[in-house]
């Protein structure tokens, strides 16, 4: 039910940040940014959307 | 009192574009209080002790301080300098001369007692100096953030928008601390005039990978963003923004089109 065009909407509407506020902030200091996500609930369905909003992802938490 | 704060509905990018500065601005202003909180202490071990003793000891700590000495009200002008008096004054290093007015046929002069509380001024101060000395010398300790994530639980609203107006997309961003120029309207296909937005069939399939969540009907969609936005414009309802309200938990109805969660990670690198 929430294929593509659900997650093209937030795509879409998170692209901004990603693109904009996300670097800025990441370029200030040694605090990254790096994932997004959003949990949508629809029905009895649950979704996770994971944006990775920085080229440099810290290694995984041991 | 809580119902009388109704959340503030935001657009999606808005919102999140929020969460992330303040989590940011939270973090930077933790580390600065820090930073100049040890410099206020070096900086007060620097201070002459009567200088320090001038900026931190009060009247009320100096009193308080020769109440403990003399419970009895005993140390006051005119009070006889001998004897018992004489010898806890000393005890304290302080020491009475008539020639410097401090006494008068052997009472204590009003002068005598400015100088007797200067005096416990600078012993008040020398004890905070010296442990403040102790503090340092074992190193000041530090409260890093190395990592976090933020959630914030929220109710998504798609509201339709006219085609072209001015609030639509990414352009939503009034009352955020993002300005526009900050968050660039991305590229949009109106729809026609008097017509609902219809959503438009997607001509390649999105780079994706779907994981299942073991025993529910949960699925973690992750989304390679690069790709999409290579391989596909977003013009997917291009006239339904998502806009969010923080959920409320008081509440006992909602009208929300879908209750989810934004979850920010950040990480020290």
């Amino acid at each position: 039910m929430a294929g593509t065009t659900l997650e093209n909407i937030f795509i879409r509407e998170l692209d901004p940040v990603v693109e904009s506020i996300i670097p800025r902030l990441n370029a200030l200091s040694n605090l990254k940014f790096y994932e997004l996500v959003i949990r949508v609930q629809i029905g009895g369905n649950h979704f996770e959307i994971i944006i990775d909003t920085s080229a440099e992802h810290p290694e995984e938490d041991k | 009192m809580a119902d009388t704060l109704i959340p503030v509905e935001l657009g999606l990018s808005a919102f999140v574009a929020k969460l992330i500065e303040e989590t940011f601005d939270a973090v930077i202003c933790s580390n600065y209080e820090q930073v100049k909180k040890q410099e206020d202490i070096l900086l007060n071990l620097e201070k002459s002790r009567s200088e320090f003793a001038r900026i931190y000891v009060t009247e009320a700590e100096i009193f308080e301080y020769l109440a403990q000495v003399f419970p009895n009200n005993e140390l006051k002008v005119g009070a006889p300098y001998q004897g018992d008096l004489e010898e806890r004054l000393t005890a304290m290093g302080i020491s009475l001369l008539a020639e410097e007015k401090e006494l008068s046929e052997n009472a204590i002069t009003a002068q005598g007692m400015l100088n007797i509380r200067q005096h416990v001024r600078e012993i008040i101060a020398g004890e905070r100096q010296n442990t403040l000395a102790k503090i340092a010398a074992q190193g000041l300790p530090r409260i890093v953030v190395d990592a976090g994530q933020i959630s914030a639980k929220v109710s998504f609203y798609a509201n339709k928008v006219e085609s072209g107006s001015p609030g639509s997309a990414a352009q939503s961003t009034q009352g955020s601390s993002a300005s526009p120029s900050d968050l660039p309207a991305t590229a949009t296909k109106a729809a026609a005039p008097g017509k609902l937005p219809v959503a438009e069939p997607v001509k390649q399939p999105l780079p994706r990978e779907i994981k299942e969540i073991a025993t529910t009907r949960s699925q973690a969609i992750i989304l390679n963003r690069g790709e999409f936005l290579k391989s596909q414009p977003a013009s997917v309802l291009p006239n339904i923004n998502i806009s969010v309200r923080q959920a409320s938990e008081t509440s006992t109805t909602t009208t929300a089109n879908m209750v989810g969660e934004v979850l920010i990670k950040f990480k020290t690198v």
